[in-house]
């Protein structure tokens, strides 16, 4: 027999169950910290999930740059206010340019009553 | 800690036990001190987040390390341990003691070379990336030992 199948032949000695016990009780500690940091991060993952989309909307909406080409409500606005209520009716009425005015005549030396315009003087 | 190295190192333990255990003794010489280097190499390993795809020779340096720090730390006792000798000695003990005597009288690498290939079943490749020399190197330890300890039990055969 050579000096390699001797070698092969012999039984090499066993570690402990001592050691088995050790290396699983190792390994499961490790498992069970694994474990609790995934659910730590899940946790932790969800609570933030709800803030970070608020977050994104909220600064969408303050970078949001001015839309070209859409009117300003302002005019609107007014618009509405000019077809009612007594705006209307100023509407619906002649221009107060073309109605005859009396006039109103200042001296300075007498007061005077102004003339009748509907009268020829 | 990566839930995918734990399973890894479990599989692993579960079928390399004897080899690692056989490898770890080779340098510690003591059995106390080759479980504790497996164990303390585990925790070691278990703190890592990922493993090499190869992960053999990588958990048998591992193993190394720490066993040769362990060595370093403390003062072993030296027991002939690496071959299982029971209370009775039979004729398959003697036979174990007689390698386990010759096993001491060859260099460490000659003696580390020749373990890990017949005990640990690894290639000659897996040997070199572990010890970090290029493989002639290794074959070379591995055939100057076996060479060495033929010799030395022709001389134990002839008293």
């Amino acid at each position: 027999m050579n000096i390699e199948d001797r070698l092969r032949s012999a039984r090499p000695a066993e570690p402990s169950e001592e050691l088995d016990r050790r290396i699983e009780g190792t390994l499961c500690g490790a498992g069970a910290t694994a474990l609790k940091s995934r659910l730590v991060r899940r946790v932790v993952l969800t609570a933030l999930a709800p803030l970070g989309v608020a977050a994104i909307v909220a600064a969408a909406l303050i970078l949001r740059p001015p839309r070209a080409g859409t009117p300003a409500p302002a005019p609107a606005a007014a618009r509405q206010l000019d077809a009612s209520g007594m705006f209307q009716q100023m509407l619906l009425s002649p221009p107060a340019s073309r109605r005859p005015m009396p006039r109103l005549e200042v001296s300075l030396l007498a007061p005077r009553i102004p003339d009748d315009p509907g009268k020829s003087p | 800690m990566n839930e995918k190295v734990i399973a890894t190192l479990r599989s692993f333990y579960a079928g390399h036990r004897q080899q690692l255990y056989s490898y770890a003794v080779s340098i510690t010489r003591n059995r106390e001190s080759a479980e504790d280097a497996i164990h303390q190499a585990f925790e070691q390993l278990l703190r890592r987040d990922t493993l090499p795809a190869d992960s053999r020779p990588y958990i048998f340096r591992s193993v190394r390390n720490a066993a040769l720090d362990g060595l370093r730390r403390d003062r072993i006792r030296s027991d002939p341990v690496l071959l299982g000798a029971g209370a009775d000695p039979s004729a398959a003990d003697h036979l174990a003691q007689d390698i386990e005597e010759v096993l001491q009288e060859i260099t460490p690498d000659e003696r580390e070379a020749i373990i890990l290939k017949i005990y640990g079943s690894l290639t000659f490749q897996e040997i070199a990336a572990i010890r970090g020399v290029p493989l002639p190197t290794v074959a070379s330890w591995y055939r100057r030992g076996l060479e060495r300890m033929r010799t030395a039990m022709a001389r134990e055969t002839s008293r």
